[in-house]
């Protein structure tokens, strides 16, 4: 092999190995991005899921001496700041069976958790927890959808111990500078299996 | 008996030992990207299916008496931002000899995906209701 052809080879060899390192740097780069941001949708989509099986699985027992249904409008600091406390029978991190579900936006500084808060209390029982659904949560904003009053419309607020909504439509508002996952920012909407 | 050349490598040699190199390497970079494309096409299908399931919800709120014909703000349309590049269209569909109960078919399209998904919705009509 002469100097010449060594210099070529090596050349040649260096050029391929950049380019092939470049490639993988861009690739290793991409692949990152990608799984977060599939995380990220994946763990949206999930709390989404989780919303919906817990408002659609709502039910009234008032003959029992069940809680009523109770969905307060509310404002703090210019944001929505509703709140929704119901009885559920789906599935919650407490088990299968009669739950009250509270969902709202925690701002309380003597608690862990921070932003959109679900919190869970057994009926008949005295097992509870809370699970911080996602701290970037500012405002939580709520309608609800009934034809109880005439033609079917939207309510600001739903308080009963007899009558469910047809539909329930949730909206997450981020704090002001701060983002939320594409599917968090698209509302929620619920039906109610026993609404009307 | 022949001797074998003991100068190296000829170019032949060298270049289908690069060729093989850069076989290889084309090969896991391939491989590489064909994962990255499936990964970003499961999270399409993901959102699809989060968006798909938010137009069932919207058709299993609205009164039975308005499901046939749907109305056209139901039955087609674009999702608001941030999916504004996703488009839905629905089909209700009463099923033949069965009183309040609806074929409905949800498709979604866009980033390149195409999802549908398809169930069956039972709604009875208000007492009274003229079929």
């Amino acid at each position: 092999m002469t100097l010449l052809e060594l210099i070529v080879g090596l050349t040649v060899t260096g050029l391929v190995l950049t380019a092939g390192f470049g490639a993988l740097g861009v690739l290793g780069d991409r692949r990152q991005a990608v799984e977060t941001a599939a995380t990220a949708e994946a763990r949206a989509a999930a709390e989404r899921q989780a919303l919906v099986d817990w408002l659609g699985g709502a039910r009234l027992v008032a003959d029992e001496g069940g809680p009523e249904f109770r969905g307060l409008d509310g404002v703090r600091d210019g944001m929505p700041d509703d709140q929704i406390t119901l009885l559920t029978t789906a599935l919650t991190p407490l088990g299968q069976g009669d739950m009250i579900v509270r969902l709202y936006v925690d701002r309380d500084s003597a608690t862990l958790e921070r932003g959109f808060t679900a919190a869970f209390a057994e009926w008949r029982g005295t097992a509870v927890a809370r699970v911080e659904l996602d701290p970037r949560v500012a405002g939580f904003d709520v309608r609800y959808r009934s034809a109880r009053l005439g033609r079917q419309d939207w309510f600001p607020s739903w308080v009963s111990s007899t009558l469910l909504p047809a539909g329930i439509e949730i909206r997450l508002l981020p704090a002001p500078g701060d983002s939320l996952p594409a599917l968090l920012r698209l509302p929620i909407l619920v039906p109610l299996r026993s609404g009307s | 008996m022949r001797r074998r050349d003991k100068r190296g490598f000829t170019i032949l040699e060298a270049v289908i030992a690069l060729a093989i190199v850069g076989l290889a390497g084309v090969a896991a970079l391939e491989a590489l990207g064909g994962e990255l494309r499936a990964a970003d096409r499961a999270r399409s299908v993901s959102t699809a299916a989060a968006l798909a399931q938010d137009r069932l919800a919207a058709i299993a709120i609205v009164p039975a008496l308005d499901l046939s014909p749907l109305a056209d703000s139901l039955a087609r349309g674009a999702f608001p931002e941030p999916f504004a590049d996703h488009r839905w269209s629905v089909t209700v569909r009463p099923v033949m000899g069965e009183a309040d109960l609806y074929d409905v078919a949800v498709s979604v399209t866009g980033r390149g995906t195409d999802y549908s998904v398809t169930t069956r919705l039972y709604r009875p009509r208000p007492l009274g209701a003229v079929p």
